[in-house]
C-alpha cells in the first residue's frame, strides 16, 4: 500500500460478510481491498447457515418437535418476511428473491467445504455440541449428519475421547435422546456412548481448536481413529453413525479424506455443531479469505479509523497496522463491520456505529441512550430488543438516518451490521449475512464504476 | 405430610449468621436442622462487600462495633486462614474544596485530621493482625496508585482484610454437617407448628426442587433470615421490625486497582473500590429498601451514582469494563430517623415470648465480620434453654480446609504449568481439602483443565463441589466456585457445568435444562444494568453460542413443561412470608441480653 492508495472497494471488516461482499465486488470488476481486524461473530460460527425457518415462532413449548424440519426455506423466506416488517427480508423485500443465487455464491466460492442444501429445498436437522437439535440449510460436509433422516433402526454413536477435556458423551447422547424424542415417537433413532481410552500419553487437548490441530496430522488422525475403530468391537447396539466434536482438523476434509475417515472406522463418522472457540468458524473464514486472495482480492488485518468525510461522501480512511498508519482513497465503502460482537455498534453512554458514528436503530427508533432494561427482557431467552439493533439502509442498502434519508452517499452495508432482526431469535442468520453482502458487493461495484449509488430504488435490479 | 422428625433446634435461614449459629450448635451436640429457602448465601451474607473489616467507618459514631468487628475477626483469620486475603487500602486526602484562607494552612490541618482519625483505628488493628497506618505524599500515593486523581493532598494507607464470603457460609455449614447438623437447602417454610398454647414446636416444609413436604419439630426455633426476618416471624404471629437497606456493587472482572481506595458519594457516603478474589468491586450503595427482597434489582441509575463518586479519586476507571452487579439487603437493626448510613451494624436478639409466641429467637442485624459472635451468643442461650454445657469452640476449631498445611507446589509438580492457577485458586477455596481433589486427576488428566477461561475453575473442583458442598442446583455451583464470576459470565462455562450436574446429580436432561435456564437467567439479571462497551458485546456471543449455534430456546421451554408436569424445580420461592402490617402489634418482644463472651481467650 503506497501513501494514500486509491481503491474501487474497500471492504471494512473480514468477517464472511466482508468477505463475501469483497468477492462478488471482484467478480464484478472492481479493484478491492478488505481491511479487518481477525476476530468477530464469524469465528465462532457453529457450521449451519440459517436462512429460515417455518417453525421458528409458531412453536409453543410442548409442541416442540425435534425432527421436524418445517417447509422449504424458500416459503420459510416469504413467512420470515410477514412475520417480521422490519427483518431485511421484508424491507428489501423486492430482492429476496435472490436468495438462493447468494447462497449458490458462497457454496461455489468455498469448494472444499462442500456445503451443502438438501434437494427438497427444506432444512437439514442437525446435532448440536451440548445435544440439542438445530435446523440449517446449509452445512458443510464433515458436519452432515441429518438426523431427521436417519431410519429409527440406526444407532448413532457420541464419540468421547479422553485425550479431549470438557467433552463427555453421556450428557450429549441423553440431551440428544430427549430432544429427538420430543414429538417424534418412534422416529428417533437410539443413540449410545462411545468412550474412546487415551491414544496419547502426555498432555490432554485442551479445546477442540487445539484437538483439530493435532488432527491435521495424518499418521496422528489414523493413530486416534484405530483407538476409536478398536473401541468400537465393544459397544452394543453396534453405532450405525457416529458424531463427535467438530475437531477433524483445522482445514477441512477433502472428500476421500473423509470417505477414508469413514472406511477407517466402518461408518460415517460426521461433527457436531461447535460452540466457540469454533473450528468450522476458522475454515470458512480460511476459505473465504483464500478464495478472496486467489480472485485478486487484497486482504488485510487492519484496523479502519477517522473517516475523512466531504459532502457527504467518503473520501479518505485511515488503515491502522501495528504502529503503521496509512491512508486510502476509496470510491465505495462496504461496511461490514459486524454488531457489538464485531465492533461495528458500540453502546457505552450512547449507541453508535463505531466507525462513521452512523445512527444505531432498533424496532425503528433510535437507540441513543435508551434504558436497557427497556431494550432487555427478564430472563436470558427472552426477547431483547438491544439484539435486533442496527443500521437502517435503503434498497441500495446505503445507510439511513432518523428521518430516513441516506447520510453517506458511497457507503453500502453488508451482513450483520444491518438490523431489524434478531439472528439468535428469529431462524435465519448467516444466510441473511451472506445474501445482504452479495448484494452490497455488486451495488459497490457498479456505484465505484459509475462514481454514484443507485438512487435507492428496487435493489433487486441493482442486484 | 411426609416426613417428621426431632430436633433440639430449627435454625431458619442459611446466610452467614444461620450457618454459623448451625455450626456452634452442631458442635456442642445440639440437633440441630438448617432450613434455607433458596440456597446457602443467596441472601446479604453472598452479595456484600466482603470485607472482614473493623468497620472503620463505625469508628466515628460506633466504637463497640468497630472493637467487636475487629476482635472477631482476629479469629476468622485463625479459623479459615485460607478464605482470608489482604487488602491494603489508600484513603485519599482530597483537596478540600471551600478552603478560602491559606491554602498549605487548610491542607495542612486537613492531613493532620485524617491522620489522628486512623492512629484510633490503629488501636484495634492488632486485634485482627493488621497493620498500623502509614501517611503517603501525593507523589508517593500517585506512584502506588496511577490510575488515582492528582487532586489530592496525600493519602493514608489502611489494612483490612478480605473474605470470599460464599465459602464463609458454606464451610460453616459443611462443618455443621461434619458434626452431626442436617441442612436442608431450596426448601420453602410453609409454616409453623404450634403446641396448643400457642409456643412454637416446629415448622412445615417443601422442597422446592422435589415437592416433596415434611413436618420437623423441635424445642427452639431460631429465625435468621436476614431482611426478611420480619416476614418470618410473623408467619408465627411474632413480631419485630428492620430498616432493610439496599446495596448495590459493581463487579470488575479484573484488577483495575492496586490498592483499595475508599471514596465519598455524592451524599457524603463513604465507599470503596477494592480489589476482590480476581477482580474488583466498586460499592456500595445503602438506600431504605421496602422492595420485593426475592428479587432486587440494581439499575443502571445506581451504577452511574457508583461511578460518579469512583471518577472522583480514580479518574481512570472509565476505561475498565464492567462486568457485573450485585445486589444485597442488609437486615439493619430498626431505629427511628436516622440517615440510612449511621444506623448501627450491631446484632440484637428477641425473644418473641410476650407476644404470645414462645420458642421463636429472632436474629436481627449483624455483620460477616461478627457473625462468629453472634453466634456463639445465640448458641449459648439456646444451649441455656437446653440445660447444653459444652464450649464454644468455633474460635479455634478449623473450618474445612484449614486442617492442614497447603502446598500447592507438590499439588501441582507433575502437572503442566498452565494449571497452576486453577489449582492455586482451588487451593484458596478448598484449603488443605484440594490435595483429595486433585487425587482425581491421576487417572483422568482430563479434569484439571479450567472450565472457564475468566475465573480458572477446574473440572475436578466443580464435580468435588457437586458431590460434596451441598449442592442441589446449577446455581449453586457458582458460589462454592466463583465459576461464571468472571469476565464473560457464565458463556463459556455454564453450559458444561450443567452437564457435569447432570451426571454427578443424576439430573434428566429436561432437568438439566431448566438448570441451565435458570443459572443463565441469574447471570443475565447481574450483567443487565452494565450492558455497555465489551460486556455488551459477550452477552452478544453468549447470546449466539446458546441460542443461535445451540438452539436452546425451544427445549428451554419444552423442559420447563416438562419439568412442570411433576411441580417441581420451582424457580421462584414460594411468598411464604405472610405481609408485614406496620406497626400491627403494640407488644414489643423482650430483647434477650447476651451473656458476656470470655476476654481475651486463645
Ligand atoms: C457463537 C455463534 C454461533 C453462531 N451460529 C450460527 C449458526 O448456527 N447459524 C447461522 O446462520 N449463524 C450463526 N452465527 C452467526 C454468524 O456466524 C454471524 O452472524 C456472522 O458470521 C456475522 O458476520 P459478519 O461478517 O456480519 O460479522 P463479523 O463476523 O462480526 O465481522 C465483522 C468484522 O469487522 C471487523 N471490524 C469491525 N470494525 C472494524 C474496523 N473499524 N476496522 C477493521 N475491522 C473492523 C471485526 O473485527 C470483524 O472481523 C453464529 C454466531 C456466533 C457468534
Ligand atoms: C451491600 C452490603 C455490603 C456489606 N458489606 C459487609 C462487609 O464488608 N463486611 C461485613 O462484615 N458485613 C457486611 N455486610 C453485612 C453482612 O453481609 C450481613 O449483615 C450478613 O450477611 C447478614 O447475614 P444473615 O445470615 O443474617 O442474613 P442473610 O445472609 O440475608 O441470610 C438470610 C437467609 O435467610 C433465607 N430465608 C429468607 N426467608 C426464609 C424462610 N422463610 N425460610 C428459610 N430461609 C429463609 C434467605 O434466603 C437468606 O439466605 C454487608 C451487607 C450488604 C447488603
Amino acid at each position: 500500500m503506497s501513501a494514500a492508495t486509491e481503491v474501487d472497494v474497500v471492504v471494512v471488516g473480514a468477517g464472511v460478510a466482508g468477505l463475501v461482499a469483497a468477492l462478488r465486488a471482484r467478480a464484478a470488476g472492481a479493484s478491492v481491498l478488505v481491511l479487518g481486524k481477525s476476530s468477530g461473530a464469524s469465528f465462532a460460527w457453529s457450521g449451519s447457515v440459517d436462512v429460515a425457518d417455518s417453525l421458528v415462532g409458531m412453536v409453543p413449548g410442548s409442541a416442540v418437535a425435534g425432527l421436524e424440519r418445517g417447509d422449504a426455506v424458500e416459503d420459510a423466506i416469504v413467512q420470515t418476511a410477514g412475520r417480521l416488517p422490519r427483518h431485511p427480508y421484508a424491507r428489501l423485500g423486492a430482492a429476496r428473491v435472490n436468495v438462493r443465487d447468494a447462497l449458490r455464491f458462497l457454496v461455489d466460492a468455498v469448494p472444499s467445504l462442500a456445503l451443502s442444501l438438501r434437494p427438497d429445498g427444506k432444512n437439514h436437522v442437525l446435532a448440536t455440541a451440548l445435544g440439542t437439535v438445530k435446523r440449517g440449510a446449509l452445512v458443510s460436509r464433515s458436519q452432515l449428519l441429518d438426523l431427521a433422516e436417519l431410519p429409527s433402526s440406526a444407532v448413532v454413536g457420541v464419540v468421547e475421547w479422553r485425550d479431549l477435556a470438557g467433552f463427555n458423551a453421556r450428557p450429549v447422547s441423553e440431551m440428544l435422546r430427549f430432544c429427538c424424542g420430543l414429538g417424534a415417537g418412534h422416529r428417533a433413532p437410539r443413540f449410545v456412548d462411545v468412550v474412546v481410552p487415551r491414544v496419547n500419553g502426555g498432555e490432554v487437548f485442551l479445546d477442540n481448536a487445539i484437538f483439530a490441530a493435532a488432527l491435521d496430522d495424518d499418521a496422528e488422525r489414523l493413530r486416534f481413529l484405530q483407538a476409536l475403530q478398536l473401541r468400537l468391537a465393544a459397544i452394543d447396539p453396534a453405532p450405525t453413525h457416529l458424531l463427535m466434536p467438530a475437531a477433524l482438523g483445522t482445514r477441512p476434509l477433502s472428500k476421500e479424506a473423509l470417505d477414508d475417515v469413514d472406511k477407517k472406522v466402518g461408518r460415517p463418522l460426521r461433527e457436531l455443531l461447535a460452540l466457540p472457540p469454533s473450528v468450522p468458524g476458522r475454515r470458512l473464514i480460511t476459505a473465504l479469505r483464500d478464495a478472496a486472495t486467489a480472485a485478486g482480492v487484497d486482504v488485510r488485518d487492519a484496523s479502519v479509523m477517522a473517516p475523512v468525510i466531504e459532502a457527504g461522501r467518503v473520501v479518505s480512511l485511515e488503515v491502522q497496522r501495528g504502529p503503521e498508519r496509512q491512508q486510502v482513497r476509496p470510491r465505495v465503502v462496504v461496511l461490514a463491520s459486524g454488531r457489538f460482537f464485531g465492533g461495528g455498534l458500540v453502546r457505552d453512554h450512547e449507541a453508535r456505529e463505531s466507525l462513521f458514528g452512523l445512527p444505531v436503530v432498533v424496532d425503528g427508533q433510535p437507540l441513543g441512550d435508551r434504558f436497557i432494561g427497556s431494550l432487555t427482557g427478564d430472563s436470558v431467552d427472552g426477547d431483547h430488543a438491544i439484539f435486533r439493533a442496527g443500521l437502517a439502509v435503503d434498497d441500495a442498502l446505503a445507510p439511513l438516518d432518523h428521518s430516513q434519508r441516506r447520510v453517506l452517499d458511497n457507503v453500502v452495508c453488508a451482513g450483520s451490521v444491518i438490523g431489524g432482526f434478531d439472528p439468535s431469535r428469529d431462524g435465519a442468520a448467516l444466510g441473511v449475512h451472506v445474501w445482504t453482502s452479495w448484494l452490497a458487493g455488486s451495488l459497490a461495484a457498479d456505484a465505484a464504476k459509475f462514481s454514484a449509488l443507485g438512487p435507492g430504488g428496487q435493489a433487486q435490479d441493482l442486484a | 405430610m411426609a416426613a417428621s422428625q426431632n430436633y433440639d433446634v430449627i435454625v431458619l435461614g442459611g446466610g452467614v449468621n444461620g450457618a454459623g449459629i448451625a455450626r456452634d450448635c452442631a458442635r456442642r451436640g445440639i440437633r440441630v436442622l438448617l432450613v434455607e429457602k433458596n440456597d446457602l448465601a443467596k441472601g446479604a451474607s453472598g452479595a456484600n462487600t466482603g470485607m472482614i473489616h473493623g468497620g472503620i467507618r463505625y469508628l466515628r459514631y460506633d466504637v463497640h462495633t468497630t472493637k467487636m468487628a475487629c476482635t472477631d475477626s482476629g479469629y476468622i483469620q485463625r479459623i479459615a486462614p485460607h478464605l482470608l486475603f489482604r487488602i491494603p487500602f489508600i484513603v485519599p486526602v482530597m483537596k478540600p474544596k471551600d478552603a478560602h484562607f491559606s491554602a498549605t494552612l487548610a491542607d495542612h490541618l486537613y492531613l493532620e485530621g485524617a491522620e489522628i482519625f486512623f492512629e484510633a483505628y490503629d488501636e484495634y488493628q492488632p486485634l485482627k493482625r493488621g497493620k498500623p497506618h502509614t501517611r503517603l505524599s501525593k507523589a508517593e500515593a500517585l506512584a502506588l496508585e496511577p490510575g488515582l486523581t492528582d487532586d489530592i493532598l496525600g493519602a493514608v494507607t489502611m489494612d483490612e482484610w478480605g473474605i470470599d464470603p460464599f465459602r464463609l457460609v458454606v464451610e460453616n455449614a459443611i462443618d455443621a454437617v461434619e458434626h452431626g447438623a442436617t441442612v436442608l437447602t431450596w426448601h420453602d417454610l410453609v409454616g409453623f407448628q404450634k403446641d396448643n398454647k400457642g409456643a412454637v414446636v416446629g415448622v412445615d416444609v417443601e422442597d422446592r426442587v422435589s415437592g416433596s413436604k415434611a413436618t420437623y419439630t423441635a424445642g427452639v426455633v431460631v429465625n435468621a433470615t436476614g431482611a426478611w426476618g420480619p416476614r418470618t416471624a410473623a408467619l408465627a404471629g411474632g413480631w419485630y421490625q428492620l430498616r432493610p437497606g439496599k446495596g448495590v456493587h459493581i463487579v470488575y472482572s479484573h484488577r483495575i486497582s492496586n490498592f483499595g481506595l475508599v471514596m465519598t458519594g455524592v451524599d457524603g457516603r463513604q465507599m470503596f473500590l477494592m480489589p476482590h478474589e480476581n477482580g474488583s468491586i466498586v460499592g456500595t450503595t445503602d438506600d431504605d429498601y421496602y422492595g420485593d427482597l426475592d428479587n432486587p434489582r440494581a439499575t443502571e441509575d445506581e451504577v452511574k451514582y457508583i461511578l460518579q463518586a469512583a471518577r472522583v479519586v480514580f479518574p481512570a476507571i472509565d476505561k475498565y469494563r464492567m462486568s457485573r452487579t450485585y445486589v444485597g439487603i442488609r437486615p439493619t437493626l430498626w431505629a427511628w430517623a436516622k440517615n440510612e448510613d449511621r444506623l448501627s451494624r450491631e446484632h440484637e436478639f428477641y425473644d418473641h415470648a410476650p407476644q404470645g409466641v414462645p420458642g421463636l429467637i429472632s436474629v436481627a442485624g449483624g455483620k460477616l465480620a461478627s457473625y462468629r459472635q453472634l453466634a456463639e451468643e445465640v448458641t449459648a442461650e439456646i444451649a441455656q434453654r437446653l440445660g447444653n454445657r459444652v464450649a464454644c469452640t468455633t474460635h479455634s476449631a478449623p473450618l474445612p480446609g484449614a486442617e492442614d498445611a497447603i502446598d500447592v507446589d507438590a499439588w501441582t509438580k507433575d502437572l503442566p504449568k498452565r494449571h497452576r492457577l486453577a489449582v492455586s485458586r482451588m487451593a484458596y477455596r478448598h484449603g488443605s481439602r484440594s490435595k483429595k481433589i486433585l487425587a482425581v486427576v491421576d487417572d483422568d488428566p482430563r479434569q484439571v483443565v479450567s472450565t472457564c477461561l475468566c475465573e480458572p475453575v477446574c473440572e475436578a473442583e466443580l464435580r468435588a463441589c457437586i458431590k460434596g458442598e451441598l449442592v442441589r442446583r446449577l446455581v449453586d455451583v457458582r458460589r462454592r466456585t466463583r465459576q461464571s464470576m468472571g469476565a464473560c459470565g457464565g458463556t463459556r462455562c455454564l453450559a458444561r457445568t450443567s452437564q457435569l450436574l447432570l451426571e454427578e446429580a443424576q439430573l434428566t436432561p429436561a432437568e438439566q435444562l431448566v438448570e441451565l435456564q435458570g443459572a443463565m437467567t441469574a447471570r443475565f439479571t447481574g450483567k443487565r444494568p452494565v450492558f455497555e462497551g465489551a460486556n455488551l458485546a459477550t452477552e452478544e456471543l453468549n447470546q449466539a453460542m446458546h441460542f443461535l449455534g445451540a438452539n436452546l430456546q425451544p427445549f428451554f421451554q419444552a423442559a420447563r413443561v416438562a419439568c412442570d408436569d411433576v411441580a417441581h424445580r420451582r424457580a421462584e420461592a414460594a411468598p411464604a412470608d405472610a405481609p408485614v402490617t406496620r406497626l400491627l402489634a403494640l407488644v414489643a418482644p423482650s430483647v434477650i441480653i447476651p451473656a458476656p463472651l470470655p476476654e481475651d481467650r486463645r
